[in-house]
């Protein structure tokens, strides 16, 4: 990563949003990189949509919220409806594909991760830290081990083996769209 | 010196905190040991970790029944001795008024963090405003001087608390962190440093406590406990405290003193800083969260050929009223990009002379863009 880089993590509350956020964040920062991250903060946060917007930089950070993301995760129909048409130009748009219906050109990187997370992991929790694991693969933006490391300090010890699979399972695919 | 450095309490290095944990993690450096507070959006934040952190350092933490009673408890727990604080917004400020006058009055030192948001009255609670510049200044009756600082960044969520700490404990008036949702709710890197530099209380046994021969001194500050006889009343006081609520003269010099002993020493104690200032025809002064937008602004008008630069406002009280003097001797234009409705353009406009200035208000919640600054240096250029 070598310039300015937004991204809006967006879905329903209880998905796990603003801690995927907040985790991918701290690994920045554990990187060395600036990072600034804002959430959404309200009545949305207690129910309908949630947000997690993130800012990255090699240096330090201006203006700290998220205009046109380079990449939007949308985990929802409705955060995908809201914020599609904001996505910077060549911008990527990740999608689970259980729950959104993207249109073309943003409809190359969906996987259906809710299911994964139930049917591989046997907990639909910890699908947003395979969409850490997406996300990380995919932009190439943070190294793996660091963010590793940062989501062994975000989970609870007793789920730690879950997590990693979690995310080993993400990176292997996010590798794939990276390299497609 | 009572500025002495000291080995920072909370953990050093690299670290991405959220502008109100900062705030929280500032206090504790600057050696806050009370908390008495109300909790109230966007500012909880603040007092959950106080609450959390207190207990394990020997400080005390008192849930108060409303914000009267809790500045109430820390004008009487900085009376003990204590650094002490409260964090609140719009609202908490409101109902604080009449104590602050009394600190002020009493010269009690008190840090107050006040997270603003979208106001008057209970407004929006969640969202963003930056509308209590005046109300921290103007809000209780009667002449004084108070101290605000306005941060940008989480980074001086932290440094700003340690100074409102420092400054409120020499001057010994009531200081604010005049923070804003948008920057309380900001998780972003910030260096903590290893050391920090606090401010120690002045104090000589023996001396009166609300009184100098210096009609701008700062007098020194006993605490219950110390063995003095000591006299706090919100009645017009002699040196010694005790009620003189007849004779001009009482009244007129400790009015004139509390205001000096701030304002003879607004330059050591008003900070701003500047970008590309050097050749700027169009200055956007602005403060706090609006500054990052109007950087973010300033460095694409640059790019754009338009010869703009930003004057940051890091003191909002005392107001330096020479800087904005100074800058606008060689400014062709000012910009004042607000979260209200121009409470800052108006104290730019008192002082900028000749130079024209215009004012971009914004009261909906949200913050201002950098693409709205930018449309407006566009049209003054």
């Amino acid at each position: 990563m070598t310039e300015r880089k937004e991204i809006r993590i967006a879905g329903l509350g209880g998905q796990g949003v603003v801690l995927a956020g907040a985790l991918l964040g701290e690994a920045a920062v554990k990187q060395d990189l600036y990072a600034a991250g804002s959430n959404s903060y309200g009545a949305q946060a207690r129910g309908g949509g949630a947000r997690s917007d993130l800012v990255l930089d090699v240096k330090e950070i201006d203006f700290p919220h998220v205009e046109h993301p380079d990449l939007l995760v949308a985990m929802s129909q409705g955060a995908y409806d809201l914020y599609v048409a904001g996505v910077a130009g060549g911008g990527m748009v990740l999608f689970d594909s259980g729950l959104v219906t993207p249109q073309a050109p943003h409809d190359r990187y969906g996987a259906d991760v809710t299911a994964l997370s139930l049917n591989e992991l046997g907990n639909r929790q910890v699908a947003n830290v395979i969409w850490v694991g997406l996300i990380v693969g995919a932009t190439g933006w943070w190294d793996e081990s660091v963010a590793a490391q940062a989501m062994a300090e975000f989970v609870p010890e007793r789920f730690l083996e879950l997590n990693k699979k979690a995310l080993a399972l993400g990176l292997d695919m996010g590798r794939a769209w990276g390299e497609a | 010196m009572p500025l002495s450095k000291v080995s920072n309490p909370v953990q050093a290095g690299r670290r991405y905190l959220s502008g109100n944990d900062a705030a929280a993690e500032g206090a504790i450096a600057a050696g806050c040991r009370f908390y008495g507070g109300y909790p109230i959006t966007p500012s909880s934040e603040i007092m959950e970790y106080m609450s959390r952190e207190l207990e394990e350092r020997g400080g005390a933490f008192l849930q108060m029944e409303d914000e009267i009673a809790s500045i109430s408890a820390v004008v009487g727990a900085s009376w003990t001795g204590a650094k002490a604080m409260t964090a609140t917004s719009g609202p908490g400020v409101s109902l604080m008024q009449e104590c602050l006058g009394y600190a002020a009055f009493t010269e009690t030192p008190v840090v107050v963090v006040d997270v603003q948001r979208a106001g008057p009255c209970t407004g929006q609670a969640t969202k963003v405003g930056s509308g209590d510049i005046m109300a921290v200044k103007w809000g209780s009756h009667g002449d004084y001087q108070v101290v605000a600082l306005s941060p940008w960044s989480v980074q001086e969520m932290f440094s700003l608390t340690i100074e409102a700490f420092n400054l409120s404990e020499r001057l010994r008036v009531p200081a604010f962190l005049l923070a804003e949702e948008a920057t309380g709710h900001l998780r972003e890197r910030v260096d903590m440093p290893e050391t920090v530099e606090i401010y120690t209380r002045d104090y000589e046994p023996g001396q009166p406590p609300f009184g100098a021969d210096d009609p701008a001194g700062i007098p020194s500050m006993p605490s219950f406990g110390d063995g003095e006889k000591l006299l706090v009343t919100g009645s017009t006081h002699d040196q010694w405290g005790f009620r003189k609520t007849e004779g001009p003269a009482f009244h007129d010099a400790l009015v004139r003193r509390l205001s000096q002993k701030v304002l003879s020493r607004k330059n050591e104690i008003c900070r701003h800083d500047g970008y590309h200032l050097d050749d700027a025809e169009l200055v956007v002064v602005a403060y706090g969260f609006t500054a990052r937008s109007a950087l973010s602004a300033v460095r694409a008008a640059r790019s754009a050929g338009i010869k703009a630069g930003l004057l940051r406002l890091i003191t909002i009280w005392p107001f330096d009223n020479e800087l904005i003097s100074r800058v606008a001797e060689g400014a062709k234009g000012f910009l004042v990009p607000e979260m209200n409705l121009g409470q800052v353009d108006g104290l730019v406009r008192a002082y900028a002379g000749a130079t024209p200035v215009r004012s971009l208000t914004q009261v909906n919640g949200s913050t201002i863009s950098p693409a709205g600054i930018l449309a407006a240096l566009k049209e003054m250029s």
